[in-house]
């Protein structure tokens, strides 16, 4: 993958990019890029270093998150993250049912009103 | 400090108990220093492993720079190891709200040589040198004319100290103002000059006003609050608030998190043996135990997921879709950045296109952001951290604001292209592997491998692994079920007939 990696970077070195407006737990190092440059080199790393899945489910755990929310099709990650840690609570959102449930399910853990 | 004993009629108890209710992202005061972070210590809990939350705040310095001062007075008698976090917070918020790469930072004492100051700065001095982090460089002492000179991002001191530099800085800049006006003002001929030299002066006094460098962050909380000058006017005010949308901007509390998440591990900033108190003078202000400050630190906070290749289906978020419009405008966009129609691709196929690397990478990222925009079209609860499973890591990085959508979906078509043209369709295969460890995984990969590459590729879970084995042979597996590993449980199938991942 490392050709691959070449040139994603070469597209990635172009492309404005800021600090994630939330803590962005990245898949190489299972940690929040501190700065711009951190952020693009794990980016393209990731293509050939493993995903440390594990590590980032854990450290965002450890960071205070209980309640963990699948945006997408699928809910693979829903049920990775409860082998990871039993006592996550997930739901994968991506119809209206699971959408009302996820919602439910946030708002109650997090102890806010529906608006 | 009747506002401790009792803080519910206050203005400012309500400001805090609306932010840690979430209904504000941040609060600003320009309330008493001493009864505003005691309170929001009480409210809002200092993040998990922070001995001490500090006050901070950029003074100017040469070259038209900033240095960010702390402590200003959260904490007037401090160890050591209060002063490292100190350093360790202040070189964070440095690199997440400035930019700055690698910040450098100093210890603010009596002279530089090595045997100078009191003990506590010289424990730090040595800690500081022998930390194991490289996310700062670390500059050694600074006398206090150095503050301004540029030479470091960050100077930290107790805040004693440094709320008597902070008030001395002001009082002098203000002075020399002064000084610069009377003098101009004094004679027809400088008044003359003044007035031809008038927008380099006010150029000059806008640099050094007090007023643009009001608002000082209360580094160290669970969530955002800036403080205010006593006396800022509707002006400085403004700066205030600003200084807390930045903070804002950029997820400062949740970097902190991370941060201390990371690096309490490795132990190279102090761990939670110390829930100390605020001192505010020499009372004693705050009026809660320990436990419930850590009580207020464990509130639970949201982490959002976005899957990676594998979770597509044809078919998917159509119902999504039915219900809410921006499902299909998301589409849209992704649609024009791409040059043909994706939504079409995932709903009708055909298939293979739709499993095809370079399409099924835009194809998930635009379903993640299509359900992320409907989240927040419902108002839902506030996300505080982010990740996605290998493509999904740039779906949370368009969700977080890092990357612009279009971009991203440019950006993902390319990487899918690249891994295609790398793997060639139908070579590479990948294989999961179950309740085998880390290190036998990985030695059968390696005994495996022969001359093609086969590595563990994700990490999913404990015992659960999948891997990439190129020309679709599944060696893992049976190296695994060769090494008569009794729990191993191999199930092997061809997920990713186009890719490697």
């Amino acid at each position: 993958m490392k050709p691959a990696a070449a040139r994603v970077e070469a597209a990635i070195a172009e492309l404005d990019i800021k600090l994630p407006r939330y803590a962005v737990y990245q898949n190489v190092n299972a940690e929040v890029p501190a700065t711009v440059e951190a952020l693009r080199q794990r980016l393209v790393e990731q293509l050939y270093r493993p995903v440390r899945w594990t590590d980032c489910v854990n450290a965002m755990f450890e960071a205070g998150s209980g309640v963990f929310i699948e945006c997408g099709p699928g809910k693979v990650l829903t049920g990775l993250n409860k082998r990871i840690q039993r006592q996550i609570k997930g739901l994968a959102v991506n119809d209206p049912d699971t959408l009302s449930s996820a919602l439910e399910l946030a708002r109650e853990a997090l102890d806010v009103q529906e608006p | 400090m009747d506002v401790l004993d009792n803080p519910g009629a206050t203005s400012l108890h309500s400001m805090l108990q609306a932010v840690a209710r979430g209904e504000m992202q941040a609060g600003v005061s320009c309330g008493n220093t001493g009864a505003l972070m005691a309170l929001a210590r009480r409210e809002l809990g200092s993040v998990p492993g922070i001995s001490r939350p500090a006050i901070s705040t950029a003074v100017p310095t040469r070259h038209a720079g900033r240095c960010y001062l702390l402590d200003l007075g959260a904490s007037v008698e401090v160890h050591a190891r209060h002063l490292v976090d100190f350093a360790h917070m202040g070189a964070l918020m440095c690199r997440a709200v400035d930019d700055v790469a690698r910040p450098r930072v100093a210890l603010l004492n009596v002279g530089v040589e090595a045997g100078k100051g009191v003990a506590r700065v010289r424990e730090a001095d040595a800690e500081l040198r022998g930390r194991d982090t490289d996310t700062f460089d670390y500059i050694g002492y600074l006398e206090g004319d150095g503050i301004f000179s540029g030479a470091a991002d960050v100077v930290v001191c107790d805040g004693f100290v440094g709320n008597a530099v902070l008030k001395a800085s002001e009082g002098v800049a203000q002075m020399l103002l002064k000084r610069l006006q009377e003098t101009f003002e004094s004679h027809w001929s400088t008044r003359l000059v003044s007035a031809l030299a008038r927008p380099a002066l006010m150029r000059f006094k806008a640099q050094l006003d007090p007023v643009r460098h009001n608002g000082a962050s209360l580094l160290g909380l669970n969530q955002i609050v800036v403080k205010s000058h006593g006396n800022a006017n509707d002006r400085a005010f403004a700066f205030a608030i600003d200084r807390a949308v930045r903070e804002i901007a950029v997820g400062l509390p949740e970097h902190l998190r991370g941060a201390w998440s990371a690096v309490a591990a490795t132990s190279a900033i102090s761990s939670v043996d110390d829930v100390g108190r605020v001192d505010s003078g020499s009372r004693d202000t705050t009026g809660t135990d320990d436990s419930s400050l850590q009580g207020s630190a464990m509130t639970q906070s949201l982490a959002l997921v976005f899957p990676g290749q594998g979770s597509q289906q044809q078919g998917m978020l159509r119902e999504l879709a039915e219900r809410y419009s921006v499902v299909r405008t998301t589409f849209d966009e992704a649609s024009e950045a791409l040059g043909y129609d994706l939504w079409h691709v995932v709903q009708e196929g055909p298939e293979e296109k739709l499993n095809a690397t370079a399409c099924t990478q835009p194809a998930l990222l635009a379903s993640s952001v299509a359900v992320w925009r409907v989240w927040q079209e419902l108002e839902g609860p506030r996300p505080s951290m982010m990740a996605g499973h290998s493509l999904g890591e740039y779906s949370a990085m368009v969700c977080a604001g890092a990357l612009g959508f279009a971009e991203g979906i440019r950006l993902v078509r390319l990487r899918g292209e690249a891994m295609q043209e790398a793997v060639p369709a139908g070579v590479g295969a990948m294989a999961a592997v179950l309740g085998l460890d880390d290190t036998a995984v990985e030695q059968a990969c390696r005994e495996a491998a022969g001359d093609e590459v086969v590595a563990a590729v994700n990490y999913n879970s404990p015992g659960r692994w999948s891997s990439p084995d190129i020309r679709g042979r599944w060696i893992v597996p049976s190296r695994c079920a060769r090494r008569r590993v009794p729990s191993v449980r191999c199930r092997c199938r061809y997920r990713y007939p186009r890719t490697v991942r």
